[in-house]
Formats: structure tokens, C-alpha cells, sequence
């Protein structure tokens, strides 16, 4: 990393929680793969790591 | 008003409207009224406000990022340093609040890391901080680099000043805007930042008119009552059918210990009861 280059490394940051949750800021494509493989029931997860063309826009998503 | 193509996106021109902005603003910074704290310092002549920042754009983060809505993602999303608000529980502070932090930002070297991203697949590119409003100078050269046809998003606290709304109307296509706080006492205690709610408010119900809006409001924990009520009431009455973003993973992060009320997160009572309000209101929330 040097001042002419304009990118920086790429970071994500994790957050683990006492109950075991985990919180993502900074969530690079890459991260959210690994995020995803970890929790394969984290629908929402798996639909953030999928390549770009493959996304959908979320519409109404309640949590409870 | 810009035109738009057939899918009702501003493409006419912008990168030269940009462009002709940009001297503009770099003139305003003799006398910086860029956010609603209306400062009137030199900044070039290296005097600073509120924000801290002198005339020179640094960046701290720049990086395609899929933790955005997902009508947005993935993004290049692209983070200059320095804010002109003082959030205790900043996920940023330390580069939020150092507007010296990060790395120099060069428009035309950013610009060509954007359309490499677009290339790869964003599909957006979104420009926030810290605090984007702060910086506008270099964020008009950045644009006037930027395909018409790319999707520019404005990552914003929404405490911009009316003169920094001349000068980004038109250019983008979709205002991430946070309302954060539902009260000036919240706002003032939390982020030091005085007649928040009335700044805000001007503010969304102009990015509305401007563009596509989505709106975000990190739940506190704690904060339920005093602060996404009032902001959810008043969405659900002054911009009925705006797009609503409701986050619930507050990160006890920087300098939230600071306040008995933000330690620890919002608990699973408080987010369903959050998530219950806002179908109570009909608010039109995504994800």
C-alpha cells in the first residue's frame, strides 16, 4: 500500500457476539462466501456471496 | 432537470455537469458551508471547522461490498475520511472522525478502479465516509470521471447545507440517507450535532424529490421510543412509500461506552417490536 496507489487492502471486519451471532461491516463478496459456508441456513448470506448476476432486489423481508 | 433514458435513470451529461461543478465547489471552500453546521471557514487557506478537514479528500476504504440493500449490491463502494457529525457509536470513528486518515484521493485514479469494479460486476458505485458532503470538491471530479451509465449512489448522514444540494442535484441516482436520530437530544448527546431533526427532515424530503431514496435508521439499543418511533411516524406520513432500511446490528463500536444506554446491542424484544412498528405504519421496508 503506498500513497500512489489508490486501493487499499481489502478489509472486513467480524463481530462475534455472546449468543453466538455474528456481525459483518465492510462485507466483501469473498467474506460473505466464507460467512455463508459457515451458517448454510443464513438465507440471507447465501444470497449476498451469489456473483452479481444472480441477485435479486429484496423486497418486504420481515424479521421476527 | 436531467434527462433519463428509458428506465428512468439520469444519464444525460453528468459527467460534464460534474465537471463543471467541481471548480465551484472548490471555490466554496474559501467560505465552507457544505453541512448545516454552516461554519463559513477558509478551508483553503487551511482552516477548519467542525469536520477538521482542510481542502484535501483522503479515502480510508475502497472496495467492492455486497452488506449494502440489495437493489445496490454488489457496490464499489468507496469511503473518504472525515464526517461533520461526532456519533459516539460511529463503526468508522477512527477514520470518520480524522478526515487526515486513510490515503490521498485522486478522482481519475479512483475512477479507473471504479470502472474496473463496474467491469467485474458492481452495479453500483457508492461514494459515502465518514461524510461524502465534506469532501464535495473531489467528489465532483470523481463523478465528472464516471460513466453517465454507472449507478451512482449517495452514501449521505443527511446533514448537507442547501448549497451542498445544488450541487449534487441531478447526479445521482439513488440518496442512502440515515435518519438516526428521532429527537435533537438524542442527536445532541450521541453525536453532538444540534437541530438535527428539522436539517434531516429538509434534507430526505428533498433527496426524494432529487432521486430514487432510501432511508436507513440504525436501531440503538434502548433507542426504540425516543428514536425510530418519531423517525418512523414521520416517514410514514411525509414520505409515504419511501424505500425504509431498518437495521438492527448495532456494533457497540468507538466510543459507545461512553453511554449506560448503548452498551451491549439491541436485544431480540426490541428488534421484533422495531420490525412490528414499521408494519404497523405500512413503511415500505427492504432489505
Amino acid at each position: 500500500m503506498n500513497e500512489k496507489s489508490p486501493m487499499v487492502e481489502q478489509t472486513s471486519e467480524l463481530l462475534i457476539l455472546d449468543d453466538g451471532s455474528i456481525l459483518a461491516h465492510n462485507l466483501t463478496p469473498a467474506m460473505a462466501e466464507l460467512l455463508a459456508d459457515l451458517d448454510p441456513n443464513d438465507a440471507a448470506m447465501r444470497e449476498r456471496a451469489k456473483p452479481p448476476d444472480k441477485l435479486v432486489e429484496g423486497n418486504l423481508t420481515i424479521r421476527s | 432537470m436531467p434527462a433519463v433514458d428509458l428506465f428512468g435513470r439520469k444519464v444525460a451529461q453528468r459527467a460534464k455537469v460534474a465537471g463543471e461543478r467541481a471548480p465551484l465547489a472548490q471555490v466554496m471552500l474559501a467560505d465552507c458551508r457544505l453541512c448545516a453546521h454552516d461554519c463559513g471557514v477558509d478551508r483553503l487557506a487551511g482552516e477548519t471547522g467542525l469536520c477538521h478537514a482542510d481542502a484535501t479528500a483522503r479515502f480510508f476504504s475502497a472496495q467492492v461490498e455486497v452488506a449494502d440493500e440489495f437493489g445496490l449490491i454488489p457496490t464499489f463502494a468507496v469511503a473518504l475520511s472525515g464526517c461533520d457529525l461526532r456519533c459516539d457509536f460511529c463503526i468508522t470513528g477512527a477514520s470518520s472522525w480524522d478526515p487526515r486518515a486513510g490515503l490521498g484521493f485522486d478522482p481519475a485514479a479512483m475512477a479507473i478502479q471504479a470502472n474496473r469494479a463496474l467491469q467485474g460486476g458492481a452495479q453500483t458505485i457508492m461514494i459515502l465516509g465518514g461524510e461524502p458532503t465534506i469532501h464535495l470538491p473531489s467528489v465532483l471530479k470523481f463523478v465528472s470521471q464516471l460513466p453517465d451509465t454507472a449507478r451512482l449512489v449517495w452514501k449521505t448522514n443527511a446533514h448537507g447545507s442547501g448549497q451542498a444540494r445544488e450541487l449534487i442535484e441531478g447526479l445521482f441516482d439513488i440518496h442512502l440517507a440515515d435518519f438516526k436520530f428521532g429527537n435533537n437530544a438524542c442527536a445532541q448527546r450521541l453525536a453532538k450535532v444540534p437541530d438535527y431533526v428539522r436539517v434531516v427532515r429538509e434534507n430526505l424530503l428533498w433527496a426524494a424529490r432529487d432521486g430514487e431514496l432510501i432511508v436507513r435508521h440504525l436501531l440503538m439499543p434502548n433507542h426504540l421510543d425516543c428514536c425510530w418511533r418519531p423517525v418512523a411516524e414521520w416517514l410514514a406520513a411525509e414520505l409515504p412509500g419511501i424505500k425504509v432500511s431498518l437495521r438492527t446490528g448495532f456494533w457497540p463500536a468507538w466510543k459507545t461506552a461512553r453511554h449506560r444506554d448503548l452498551r451491549g446491542g439491541v436485544s431480540p424484544e426490541e428488534s421484533r417490536n422495531a420490525f412490528r412498528l414499521a408494519r404497523e405504519l405500512h413503511l415500505n421496508l427492504i432489505t
